[in-house]
């Protein structure tokens, strides 16, 4: 310690703390979250063995056999055969379509009717919201069960009638989960401000609103695909779903529990392809989110 | 001389739906208010939370649509029964939480460009430099538009929420309980930081905060609100170096000085009555330690006195 | 001299945060007397909050790594306590009143629920006792008007300040010799904050227990503390009596402080501290105030400055005070 620590501090004139960030763009962010990374990688290979895996077989899903059933998995049979003696790994590959697609239709149901219907009835709120959410709950308060049934004695058993079914009923807690996501967020300051500044509601909803709501319907959306897959299975398992021998993955686990006992691998292999492309959605859902949030690039 | 903006009779209620078996109530949130505003002045506006003073703040910039009276912006009336276009060129508003006032997915440049992206005369390259300026004018650099707002401390964040008043080169901003969620320290910045603002580009405040002193310092004029009525408006020094409605009475009884062991302010007894219900008569009869006979049936109006205006029967 | 209620040296808090440990207590000696108002003020992000909630052992002990040379609370040494320790002393020994009165009562219990299950917990009171009655008194205390129905009325029957006083009575029910209020006024209407804060003065006197105030509103700390901490960046920088940090400030913070409120009663001109308080996991080399500081010098951003003592008890840490004597 001496005379010259006493004299005044040199301060930097130049203002140090900013600078310019370099932010991780959403790809760099995605690809940090090893989860996400390895869910969209089994979205995406169940998605091209759904296209190719059929071709690659020489069985089709139909052909039976019944000197070859019942065998287990082998090089001329990679998954074995079931009862009829047709092809497991064909039927499964082919029940990926299936499922898949119902996946998917689900998701764009979920995205596009869920999403715009709570959209509008949170954001217009009062009596509109009043009436719109009415609707809701008494679609809500049907079972699924029912309309699939209904749907069946009109249209027929088969894909379509389940599509209508999942049109009906499958976007209702996302419009809810939306709407009172809405309500929360139009509450917030900084939508309040955007108003004060004259810009059209629209572009409220759009930039302010719905950007902020992202986090919950990811989450609603990354499980309502699987609950979606699981339900055609559920309805395909108690005979309502698709129709034979067109095979879902329901259908092949229905048909293997019957044969649980001698031959368990009938029922292993589709319902390992039902877990695995769940977790795959779950993994990814969680991935998506964070992409889409600001916040979680520092951590 | 023209106002700024002006209002007459000002009155907002707001229904509380009970539900299907319930009676629906009505709150009382502005019981006439008329108040106007000069150019280039800071008017104050304080009071107890749910005396309405940001419900005020609210209306003025038709955030709120009034049940009735009339509002006059730059000397034309405003229809105030419909919930009408915001008058951004004329008025802007700052907000209380600088936390909950930016959308905390965008960019702070995105967020002080929006409103300029509506107005077709300005270019991209003319928007930025606008937002280079504005954000200048309260002190922080263009460094700070490329952030979010969760990377900026409050006070930046307060700034940034100053700035997109100005960008629209506003002549008068609202401000709503500007420093109340900042620290001490923080707080004085903003304050100067107003206070430059105003000597340079003669920008009128309406600073509304419940901050009693704070209010006397920035303020030219000030008015003191009760139950959704102005008890008491004059020069800010006058209010309160001699107020005297007993309502400001009190609160500038109950500031206490700035000294050690000094006695603790006076407290008012009882508690603010409910807006669903407020008094027949002068809205402050049941807290007054003056009332008396006529102040409980009859409602005082808002009479000049020397050269303020005060609403109470003992003027 | 009166009982020492709190005697804590050197106090140290790191706490584990997913950015790494974070020391938001530094070598901090917390005393209070019986009879006493200690007033703690500073800005959010100090480690007020913190270095209190410690008094309560309320840190989670997974994340929260104390270290102290002592730590006696009420004459128990509370180093080495677990939690059934700390349920013993908490409403018996030290008691606290939270900021938001709105969400520090639970909702679905009766006011006179909440305030018989701190009776009950009491060994004050002996074994023969009248709940009811206890409650009844304090309530009354409290100012609280027919206290009878105000026992089984639910928390949102009641207004802000009501429920304030509720809190109030809930941690003296206990009968502790030590009361915390972390910034009891905060979320109240001034009309109501000058209410509780003679309450909370009359409580001072009256029953001769220690209070801990901590507070931002250096008005209500200069009026009812009897004595001051003044923490900046999880350290105090000046701890005095009322009139010392009032009238003979001497850490530049406090002045600065001071200079951001109007002066005297209507007059005088704001002056603020430029700049931001600091990153707790970036801190300054040498003092933390050093970039805000209108004094600094070379020193103080080398060497964390001393603690100088003048008169009575007047500490401050700083290297102003190592000037005078050059």
């Amino acid at each position: 310690m001496n005379r010259d620590d006493f004299l005044p501090i040199e301060r930097d004139t130049h203002v140090g703390d900013v600078s310019f960030v370099v932010r991780p763009n959403w790809w760099q962010r995605f690809k940090r979250n090893r989860l996400a990374v390895i869910g969209a990688c089994i979205i995406i290979t169940m998605i091209v063995l759904a296209i190719i895996g059929p071709m690659v077989s020489p069985y089709s899903y139909a052909d039976q056999s019944l000197l070859e059933a019942n065998q287990g998995p082998s090089l001329v049979h990679w998954f074995g055969t079931d009862t009829l003696g047709r092809d497991i790994y064909t039927r499964v590959m082919y029940g990926a379509r299936i499922s898949l697609t119902i996946g998917i239709v689900a998701g764009l149901l979920n995205l596009v009717i869920g999403v715009m219907y709570g959209g509008v009835s949170g954001y217009l709120g009062g009596k509109v919201d009043y009436i719109m959410m009415a609707i809701v709950d008494v679609l809500y308060g049907i079972p699924l069960l029912l309309y699939v049934i209904l749907l069946m004695v009109i249209i027929g058993p088969g894909l379509t009638s389940i599509f209508a079914a999942l049109g009906i009923a499958y976007w209702l807690n996302m419009a809810r989960i939306v709407r009172s996501q809405i309500m929360k967020v139009k509450e917030e300051e900084y939508v309040i401000a955007a108003e004060s500044m004259g810009i059209p509601k629209w572009r409220i909803l759009w930039r302010h609103i719905l950007p902020n709501c992202v986090g919950p319907i990811i989450i609603t959306l990354t499980l309502a695909i699987p609950e979606a897959i699981f339900t055609e299975a559920f309805l395909s398992f108690i005979g309502l779903g698709v129709n034979a021998p067109m095979a879902s993955w329901g259908v092949l686990a229905a048909e293997g529990i019957s044969s649980m006992r001698s031959y368990p691998f009938q029922l292993i292999f589709p319902a390992l392809a039902i877990s695995i492309t769940m977790l795959g959605f779950v993994f990814l859902g969680d991935g998506v989110r964070n992409i889409f949030d600001p916040k979680e690039g520092d951590r | 001389m023209g106002y700024i903006w002006e209002t007459e009779n000002l009155v907002k209620e707001f229904t509380l739906s009970g539900g299907l078996f319930k009676p629906k109530q009505i709150v009382h949130a502005l019981q006439g208010v008329s108040l106007f505003q000069e150019e280039g002045e800071t008017l104050g506006i304080v009071g107890e939370s749910g005396c309405g003073k940001s419900t005020f703040g609210y209306t003025l910039m038709g955030l709120h649509q009034a049940t009735s009276g009339s509002i006059y912006i730059d000397g034309h009336k405003i229809d105030p029964y419909k919930k009408r276009k915001a008058v951004q060129n004329v008025m802007q508003m700052v907000f209380q939480n600088p936390y909950a006032s930016l959308n905390p997915r965008l960019k702070i440049h995105t967020i002080l460009e929006e409103p300029l992206e509506l107005d077709s005369q300005y270019t991209p390259r003319d928007r930025s430099i606008r937002v280079k300026e504005a954000l200048e004018q309260v002190g922080l650099t263009v460094a700070h538009g490329e952030r979010y707002a969760h990377e900026l401390s409050g006070g930046q964040r307060q700034r940034i929420g100053i700035a997109r008043a100005l960008i629209m080169q506003p002549k008068s901003i609202i401000l709503d309980e500007p420093i109340s969620a900042l620290d001490v320290s923080i707080q004085v910045q903003i304050m100067t930081l107003l206070e430059k603002l105003q000597a340079l580009y003669g920008i009128s405040y309406l600073f509304i905060s419940h901050d009693l002193p704070m209010v006397r310092y920035i303020s030219h004029r000030m008015a003191v609100m009760y139950l959704g009525a102005v008890m008491e408006v004059g020069s800010a020094r006058d209010v309160c170096e001699n107020p005297q409605h007993p309502y400001s009475k009190a609160l500038v009884n109950m500031i206490g000085q700035l000294l050690p062991r000094a006695p603790l302010g006076e407290p008012l007894r009882g508690e603010p009555s409910s807006p669903l219900h407020p008094p027949k008569g002068c809205l402050f009869s049941a807290r007054c330690p003056e009332a008396e006979g006529r102040c409980f049936d009859q409602r005082p109006p808002l009479k000049p006195w020397m050269d303020r205006y005060i609403a109470c029967w003992h003027i | 001299m009166s009982e020492m209620l709190i005697d804590v040296r050197n106090l140290s808090i790191t706490i584990d945060t997913f950015r790494g440990p974070l020391q938001v207590v530094r070598n901090q000696d917390i005393v209070l007397h019986s009879g006493e108002v200690l007033g703690i003020v500073g800005e959010s992000g100090c480690g007020k909050s913190v270095m209190v909630s410690s008094l309560m052992g309320l840190l989670p002990k997974k994340q929260a790594n104390i270290k102290a040379e002592r730590f006696t609370i009420g004459g128990k040494d509370c180093l080495g306590f677990d939690e059934s320790h700390w349920n013993e002393l908490r409403g018996t020994t030290i008691a606290m009143v939270f900021q938001d009165p709105m969400t520090s009562l639970n909702p679905i219990l009766t006011i006179g629920e909440q305030i018989y299950e701190v009776i009950h917990r009491s060994h004050a009171y002996g074994k023969e006792y009248d709940a009811r009655k206890i409650a009844l008194d304090i309530l009354t205390k409290m100012g609280l008007s027919s206290p009878e129905r105000r026992l089984i009325q639910y928390p949102h029957e009641l207004s802000g300040g009501m429920r304030q006083r509720v809190c109030i009575a809930m941690a003296l029910a206990g009968r502790p010799n030590i009361l915390i209020c972390d910034e009891p006024t905060t979320a109240l209407d001034i009309t109501t904050e000058a209410q509780i804060l003679r309450l909370l003065q009359d409580l001072a006197v009256e029953l001769g227990i220690g209070i801990i105030f901590i507070s931002h509103n250096l008005r209500i700390v200069a009026q009812l503390c009897d004595r001051v901490m003044v923490m900046y960046a999880g350290k105090c920088v000046e701890s005095a009596t009322v009139e010392d940090i009032f009238n003979n400030p001497r850490h530049p913070y406090t002045m600065g402080l001071l200079m951001s409120l109007p002066q005297e009663k209507w007059h005088g001109e704001l002056k603020a501290i430029e700049g931001q308080p600091p990153d707790l996991y970036e801190l300054p080399r040498g003092c933390s105030f050093t970039p805000r500081c209108k004094w600094a010098m070379r020193i103080c951003g080398k060497q964390i400055p001393m603690i100088s003592t003048v008169g009575n008890h007047h500490e401050y840490t700083c290297w102003l005070a190592k000037l005078e004597g050059l």
